[in-house]
């Protein structure tokens, strides 16, 4: 009985209170969200800026292991130790390894709720004389000095055309290190073999 | 039993806010002009966990809050933001003249005068800084501000 007499006390006081003046507008601002961004670099990159350089990948094959199958480690000219986020030296091997970073932004819970990072390698390497070896002799292998989550962009092989690499979370931003590698698995002939690959990240 | 207390607790809550709402005065300030009434946010840096830190935005307010009824009365003056969707706004604003500087997030108020209302108007001109996570609702809103008086 007292219950009940406190819920309509409690229904009147909510009452009077939705009757009140409301405060007349004084000064209102329309603010829009910031607009949706994508973010990636691969190897030396500025944050939140265009960065046009382009680095390189490289490998020379000793003539005693020409195709032996023992895959060769290959170097980069990319000196990026440190995160774009906080300058931590996520890659302290910028010499053997290629730091990409990539991050989604949205404002809204209404816009997409992720992004995709993507890989895509022709076929093959060539040289200036038409030979050929398939991207699919190159590999990677990640890691991050300090995360929890070194694999965030995962291992893998070039396929020859596009894959995924990675989902990246609406305002998240993701890392790691890349470490490339030839398979060496057969006798090619002598000459100077290039390719080149073109990271993307893309949102609906 | 707990029913009870929720209840008794929702009726006191009810009635400090009639208190507080009766006791305030909300001010005209029709002429305050905002130098931007219209603004885009802008992304703030990623934060070291790499989680996002939201969005920023800063606007200048040329104030000037009518005060004729009140002058030779003693009180505080508060910039009030209504919540208007989640996530909360916060504003931090500075001033260059007689309102205090301060901060108030969506729902809430502060203080911007106090003392002795001794001309007809306050006039100044703040400084605000928006700030506000991401994940709106929708793409845009507005914020409608006021000032209000509570007499000491």
């Amino acid at each position: 009985m007292f219950g009940l007499r406190l819920t309509r006390a409690c229904l009147l006081g909510v009452a009077v209170l939705m009757c009140l003046p409301q405060p007349a507008v004084a000064w209102s601002l329309d603010i829009a969200a910031a607009s949706r961004r994508v973010f990636l670099h691969v190897g030396n990159g500025t944050y939140d800026t265009t960065n046009a350089t382009i680095n390189l990948v490289q490998v020379s094959v000793p003539a005693a292991q020409l195709g032996n199958g023992s895959a060769l480690a290959m170097t980069s000219n990319s000196t990026q130790s440190g995160s774009l986020l906080d300058g931590y030296t996520t890659c302290p091997n910028p010499g053997q390894q290629l730091l990409i970073g990539a991050s989604y932004r949205r404002s809204a819970a209404s816009q997409p709720a992720s992004a995709t990072l993507s890989v895509t390698s022709p076929a093959n390497l060539t040289s200036s004389a038409g030979d050929t070896i398939p991207f699919t002799q190159i590999s990677w292998t990640v890691s991050a000095a300090g995360s929890p989550q070194p694999a965030v962009i995962p291992a893998g092989t070039f396929n020859g055309g596009t894959q995924t690499l990675a989902t990246i979370p609406a305002n998240r931003y993701i890392e790691n290190c890349h470490s490339f590698a030839f398979a060496n698995s057969a006798l090619r002939a002598a000459g100077m073999y290039t390719g080149q690959v073109r990271y993307t990240i893309s949102s609906p | 039993m707990n029913y009870v207390k929720a209840l008794t607790l929702l009726v006191m809550m009810s009635a400090a806010a009639l208190w507080a709402q009766t006791r305030a005065m909300v001010l005209d300030d029709s002429l305050s002009q905002v130098e931007t009434p219209a603004l885009e946010m802008q992304w703030r840096p990623h934060t070291q966990d790499a989680i996002d830190a939201g969005m920023e935005a800063w606007v200048r307010v040329r104030v000037h809050i009518d005060t004729r009824p009140l002058v030779g009365q003693r009180g505080r003056v508060y910039l009030v933001l209504p919540v208007d969707q989640p996530p909360a706004v916060e504003a931090v604003w500075s001033s260059s003249g007689v309102l205090l500087p301060g901060r108030v997030v969506s729902g809430e108020r502060g203080l911007a005068y106090s003392g002795l209302i001794s001309a007809s108007s306050l006039r100044d001109v703040i400084t605000v800084r928006l700030r506000t996570s991401s994940e709106w609702f929708s793409t845009s809103r507005r914020l409608r501000f006021h000032y209000e008086f509570e007499p000491d």
